[in-house]
């Protein structure tokens, strides 16, 4: 191995909180050598990113850091300030997470890529210009030139990301710290932008440091792997090794609830994740999930032909010029038992889909049956019945709370509001739903912030049981969750789909995670399902031109099955229509049984 | 599409598990009000001239606006100085020969009861109109919303020249006039964050419980819209009492025979370049107590119920 | 473009259709000018005659039209005590309150926009706090109150500055001014800082709270990471993106002054427009009080308007046919 180009040794950096200096990162040790990836994987909360603001030393007077992180010969941590600030940009060049926040929206993106070049470079501004359009050339953005006039406002997210990444190489740096750099994007844009730095660090020669949460995008990028655990690093190794043979059970607990694409192939059923102990790193077995979907009674819930539009409004007369076709023409079936899942990247029309069933959204037209009753045409009172029939569960558990309630009360309102059960009966309810989802009864008279974000979610599950639902609509319910919290609420849901026979609509944008707990999946894209059919079909035999690219794009937790990608660089396509577009009717090709591809020109176009 | 995302400042974390046992909300706005030094003066001070204006018919040594205890003779006697009755004027007398002490109790009484009387009133009426503004959405959401804009490009003083012009003078009066001049804020305020709770993901959970509209906005809602109410409320009152002070000094809030801290201020006005400052003066400093008292309480309060420091 | 200008002429318009029939009706309701204009001695017959001269007995809808058609003409009645155009009397005095306004908004930008980003940038310092425990005193301290002890301290006192009137002018553009002589600052100094006071507290907040928030931003320390100097992070980044915002708030403030010059006016004995309207309103010299009232709505729609259009010019993120904020 050549001379390291970064090493860091016994690195500690500790926050001030209240007062009190508390180590956020212990005693980290690792090395990039040239022209080497290398990722630093963990959950929230292990320290990864707190490592690299201590590398570029961003974190401000509440941090301090001790120890040794040696760059070109230089000590970072003892360097002045000012030495400090001519390698930051310049010799190691920084990008963040949000693409969408990273830019000043008051500046046009040439000043922003200007004032790099030239603070290192001394260039004047017209040699900077001149350089900066080669270097939006050099990420790929089409007539960089002119759209150096532009602000960030006119850039989509991924286009925002090949911007930055364009100011971070400006100086060509030796290296490059990527801090979760295509997480808040779309699947097949991260493809895309992880494409994109593996090019450019082949043409710039540069390493690469890459901080991710993602088993997959590791294993698709790195060479080398540092796997952290709060603020310690628990192992160091090539990724190859760490996934064939992790060594320290952390390791090996999180790579075992790491979903991968095509693991399920010959599996007839959905999986429970395999448990293991982060002690010991033994693992346990978990039951295999029982044959639970109804084929002998009517489904559960019938969606026919639905559509649902937002109407855009301009002017003084607020005048609809336009609708976004959020979802048009779906039409599908959910029977007792079953998992189905919808599956799109953001923007698809998923989660307006599941809103309009429970008319949390009212739709356009088309007809949505929940237990035989129409739900589009139901009264007030109508209503709430079919609603505790179905209920929901959110993204986000630290916003599906309400704050200002005790948890116990929160689970225990429906069933007092609909008059289902006194208080004390409640109370008794609230208990054993606790129990249920894998909580003590004891804590029922906490308030939601003294929950962590799974436990938040274990109450959202429990409170959308308390009405004795037959369909849970599910929206992105595990996304928001950390990989390991994410198994346990899976199998949890897993559990309850057998104890209950729960109808689960499974909305997420997370393929790995679709293929592991669905029967059957429906794939969307613009507001249409563009393929339906059961899992194993539509994840073998991916029909539509669609379906294939988002496969192609996953990144799959497995360095041995790293391939050759051929990623377009398209946009994600908006369903923005002028008012009075009448959208085509669709037909449906059967390709094998039960499995259904829609016939359209976007067959070529995708 | 949010994962699972580390920031720097969530180095708490890790430390979640050792959360506090089962605090309210309130005991924790409480607590962290009280442990604000600038805060708990605030609050003491407050507290202070608020029982002082309360106790004022028993603490005050004679009854400012009964003509028949003031002595001609006595007027405009220096602070300390002895009247004819052989009384002790702590901070000096009027041209009237009135007790400043006692006036200033009094008319702390009446700043404290018209900035809190239209606080509550402008608070109701806003909060109201918010809510039925965020509720309804659509066209009467937006004249709603653009009559409170309109009013608000209005400074509160003109609008409360206007009131008071066609009105005339009296504490119902300019009751009137300053909830005419405050509601907008409250109407403001409660539709935002109406409109933010309302798109949030606990509503929809509420709603897709079946829970209904009138629960949901009452018992979901509108709790989670008190904190910047408090806030706008506290910053309201300060500058109510401060309004009517200003209306009554220019001679068109109180009557003079209801004087307030902001009329003995106008009355002293004429004595001041001769040099019998204390006739203004310490009506004046009583004022300011009691703003800068509750201007430190709204300000704490508005670090305290930052929603981005909840959690 | 065109149709936001047509929308907010219209707004304008019903804005004082709305404030004129308001303060019409009001005003008519209220009190008898007649008392005002007659001395206690005149007979019936006089009384007769002004009730018939002044048109006050016909019924009130009449009155406005008479009114409003007079206005749109630019005639805005007779002052009931002066006899003279209400639009003239007003207009006479107007310069007078904007230069006291004028002086005061930029006494509050010049001190409070530095100070507020001194006290953004370093929050937990001494100096920071100080400057907080000072912008939280003028935002309690009464206007009036205050002016009367800067009198006190600084015309009664120390004799430094004179306590009324409005000193020598200077004719520019045949507007009198006083802030091209000596005794013109000298006699506006106190009164234009008075009137600042509260406005200073106010932008040296707002510029803090901004501040503050735009440092904690994504960008800022991106800005960092790309080894950008924390002066032009500063100048560029930070700055921008804090003074945007504050031109609405500049806009709404100027009307302010301007509406609590009323104030400072009385106690400086300032000859500026609010003097005017105080004393109109304790003898209900109705015309004087409409005129006043439509010449500053119209003034502040126009202030906005220009606040707005400013704003989009600034901020490459406002767009016209989105509708202002």
């Amino acid at each position: 191995m050549t001379a390291p180009i970064l090493s860091i040794s016994g690195l500690t950096t500790a926050f001030k909180v209240d007062s009190e200096w508390r180590d956020v990162v212990r005693d980290v040790s690792f090395s990039i050598a040239a022209r080497e990836t290398v990722a630093v994987v963990g959950e929230s909360g292990s320290g990864k990113s707190v490592t690299a603001m201590s590398i570029m030393r961003l974190l401000g007077p509440n941090a301090r850091s001790t120890g040794n992180i040696e760059f070109e010969g230089h000590d970072l941590l003892s360097l002045p300030a000012k030495e400090m600030q001519a390698i930051r940009g310049n010799r190691i060049g920084m990008i963040f997470q949000e693409p969408m926040t990273s830019l000043n929206p008051v500046l046009k993106i040439g000043d922003q890529i200007t004032e790099v070049l030239m603070q290192h470079k001394g260039l004047n501004h017209t040699a900077a210009m001149t350089e900066a359009a080669r270097l939006l050339d050099k990420v790929r953005i089409p007539s960089a030139k002119a759209r150096l006039n532009e602000y960030p406002m006119s850039f989509s997210g991924g286009m925002r990301q090949r911007v930055v990444i364009a100011i971070a190489l400006a100086c060509e740096p030796r290296l490059l710290i990527a801090d979760e750099p295509t997480t808040a994007l779309d699947v097949t844009i991260q493809a895309q932008i992880l494409e994109l730095i593996k090019t450019l660090q082949r043409e710039e020669g540069m390493s690469v440091l890459f901080i991710t949460h993602d088993m997959g995008v590791v294993a698709e990028i790195s060479d080398r792997t540092v796997v952290m655990y709060r603020g310690e690093v628990v192992e160091t190794d090539t990724t190859k090794h760490i996934f064939r043979d992790a060594a320290h059970p952390y390791t090996r607990a999180l790579l075992s609830a790491v979903p991968q694409l095509g693991s399920m192939i010959g599996e007839p059923r959905p999986l429970r994740f395999p448990i293991v102990d982060m002690a010991t790193g033994e693992v346990q077995p978990v039951p295999r999930t029982a044959d639970t979907v109804r084929m002998d009674a009517e489904p559960i819930l019938k969606v026919d032909k639905l559509v649902t539009r937002f109407p855009v409004r301009k002017g003084i007369l607020r005048r609809t010029v336009g609708n976004i076709h959020a979802v048009e023409d779906v039409s599908f079936a959910l029977r007792a038992g079953e998992t189905l899942s919808l599956v799109g990247e953001s923007g698809c029309g998923k989660s307006t889909t599941g809103r309009s069933i429970i008319r949390l959204t009212d739709m356009t037209s088309g007809t949505v049956e929940i237990g035989g009753r129409n739900v589009a045409r139901a009264g007030k009172g109508e209503l709430a019945d079919i609603r505790r029939n179905a209920q929901m569960i959110f993204q986000d558990p630290y916003e599906s709370l309400n704050p200002r309630i005790r948890i116990g009360d929160a689970i225990a309102e429906p069933m007092i509001a609909h008059g289902l059960l006194n208080g004390a009966q409640a109370r008794q309810r609230v208990g054993s739903l606790l129990e249920q989802v894998g909580l003590s009864p004891s804590m029922a008279d906490r308030f939601p912030h003294e929950f962590s974000g799974g436990q938040r979610q274990r109450v959202c599950i429990a409170r959308a049981l308390a009405l004795d639902p037959k369909l849970i609509v599910a929206d992105e319910a595990v996304s928001a969750l950390d990989v390991s919290i994410k198994a346990q609420v899976i199998n949890l849901m897993l559990d309850l789909q057998e104890q209950l026979g729960l109808g689960y609509l499974f909305i997420s944008h997370d393929m790995a995670v679709v293929e592991r707990i669905s029967h059957r999946v429906a794939v969307m894209y613009m507001g249409e399902i563009v393929e339906i059919g059961p899992r194993h079909a539509v994840f073998e035999n991916p029909a539509h031109a669609y379906t294939r690219k988002l496969m192609a794009a996953v990144p799959i937790a497995d360095p041995e099955r790293r391939r050759v990608r051929h990623i377009s660089n398209d946009e994600i396509r908006s369903p923005y229509h002028n008012a009075g577009y009448l959208p085509s009717e669709h037909f449906y090709r059967e390709v094998g049984e039960q499995h259904f591809v829609l016939v359209d020109s976007l067959e070529t176009a995708a | 599409m949010s994962q699972p995302i580390e920031k720097a400042a969530s180095v708490h974390a890790g430390m979640e598990a050792a959360a506090s046992p089962a605090s309210s909300p309130l005991r924790r706005v409480v607590v962290s009000l009280l442990g604000d030094r600038l805060a708990l003066i605030g609050t003491i001070v407050v507290g202070i001239l608020v029982v002082v204006a309360v106790l004022a018919p028993v603490l005050a040594p004679q009854n400012p606006y009964d003509l028949a205890q003031l002595d001609i003779m006595d007027g405009r006697l220096a602070p300390g100085e002895q009247g004819i009755s052989g009384m002790t004027y702590l901070l000096g007398t009027d041209d009237q020969g009135r007790d400043l002490f006692s006036a200033i109790l009094y008319g702390l009484r009446t700043s404290i009861l018209v900035g809190l009387a239209s606080a509550a009133i402008a608070l109701a009426i806003g909060t109201s109109i918010g809510l039925l503004s965020a509720y309804a959405g659509g066209r009467a959401d937006a004249v709603l919303m653009r009559i409170v804009d309109i009013q608000l490009s209005f400074p509160a003083i003109l609008i409360a020249l206007i009131f008071l012009a066609i009105l005339g003078q009296g504490v119902d009066k300019i009751i009137i006039a300053l909830v005419v001049t405050q509601w907008a804020y409250y109407a403001r305020t409660v539709r935002g964050s109406a409109l933010v709770e309302s798109k949030r993901a606990y509503t929809d959970a509420a709603r897709s419980l079946a829970l209904s509209d009138r629960r949901i906005i009452f018992r979901h809602i509108l709790p989670n819209c008190v904190p910047p109410l408090i806030v706008v409320a506290t910053m309201r009152v300060a500058y109510a009492i401060m309004l009517e002070a200003t209306l009554s000094f220019l001679g068109i809030g109180l009557p003079v025979t209801e004087p307030s801290l902001g009329l003995l201020i106008s009355n002293g006005f004429e004595y001041l370049l001769s040099g019998d400052y204390w006739i203004s003066f310490f009506p004046g400093i009583t004022l300011l107590l009691l703003i800068v008292g509750i201007n430190l309480i709204g300000d704490a309060l508005r670090d305290i119920l930052n929603p981005r420091r909840e959690g | 473009m065109s149709s936001y200008l047509l929308s907010r002429l219209f707004q304008t318009v019903v804005t004082l259709f709305v404030m004129s029939v308001l303060v019409f009706v009001g005003l008519y309701m209220v009190g008898n000018p007649v008392d005002v204009l007659l001395s206690p001695m005149a007979t019936p017959a006089e009384r007769l005659e002004i009730i018939r001269a002044f048109g006050l007995d016909r019924p009130v809808w009449e009155q406005y039209l008479v009114f409003v058609s007079n206005a749109l003409q630019g005639d805005l009645g007779n002052s009931f005590i002066f006899n003279q155009p209400a639009r003239h009397l007003i207009l006479q005095r107007l310069p007078a309150t904007l230069e006291l306004a004028f002086t005061a908004l930029a006494m509050g930008l010049v001190l409070g926009i530095p100070l507020g980003i001194w006290a953004g940038l370093k929050p937990d310092s001494f100096a920071s706090k100080s400057v907080m425990a000072f912008s939280i005193l003028g935002f309690s301290l009464p206007t009036f109150w205050i002016g009367l002890v800067m009198i006190m301290v600084f015309s009664v006192q120390l004799g430094w500055l004179p306590a009324s009137g409005r000193g020598d002018t200077v004719d520019l553009f045949g507007v009198p001014v006083s802030f091209l002589s000596l005794d013109g600052w000298s006699h506006l100094l106190l009164p234009a800082f008075n009137l600042a006071l509260f406005k200073i507290s106010l932008i040296i907040r707002l510029t803090r709270a901004g501040v503050m928030e735009v440092m904690q931003l994504d960008f800022v320390r991106f800005a960092r990471a790309k080894g950008i100097s924390e002066k032009r992070i500063l100048r560029v980044h930070v700055l921008k993106n804090t003074l945007i915002p504050l031109i609405t708030v500049i806009g709404l403030e100027l009307g302010s002054l301007i509406a609590f010059a009323v104030v400072t006016e009385t106690i400086f004995a300032w000859p500026g427009m609010g003097k005017l309207i105080i004393d109109a309103i304790s003898v209900l010299d109705r015309p004087v009080i409409l005129a006043y009232l439509m010449i500053t709505v119209v003034m502040f729609s126009v202030i906005n308007l220009l606040v707005d259009i400013l704003y989009s010019i600034v901020d490459p993120r406002v767009r016209f046919e989105g509708g202002s904020r």
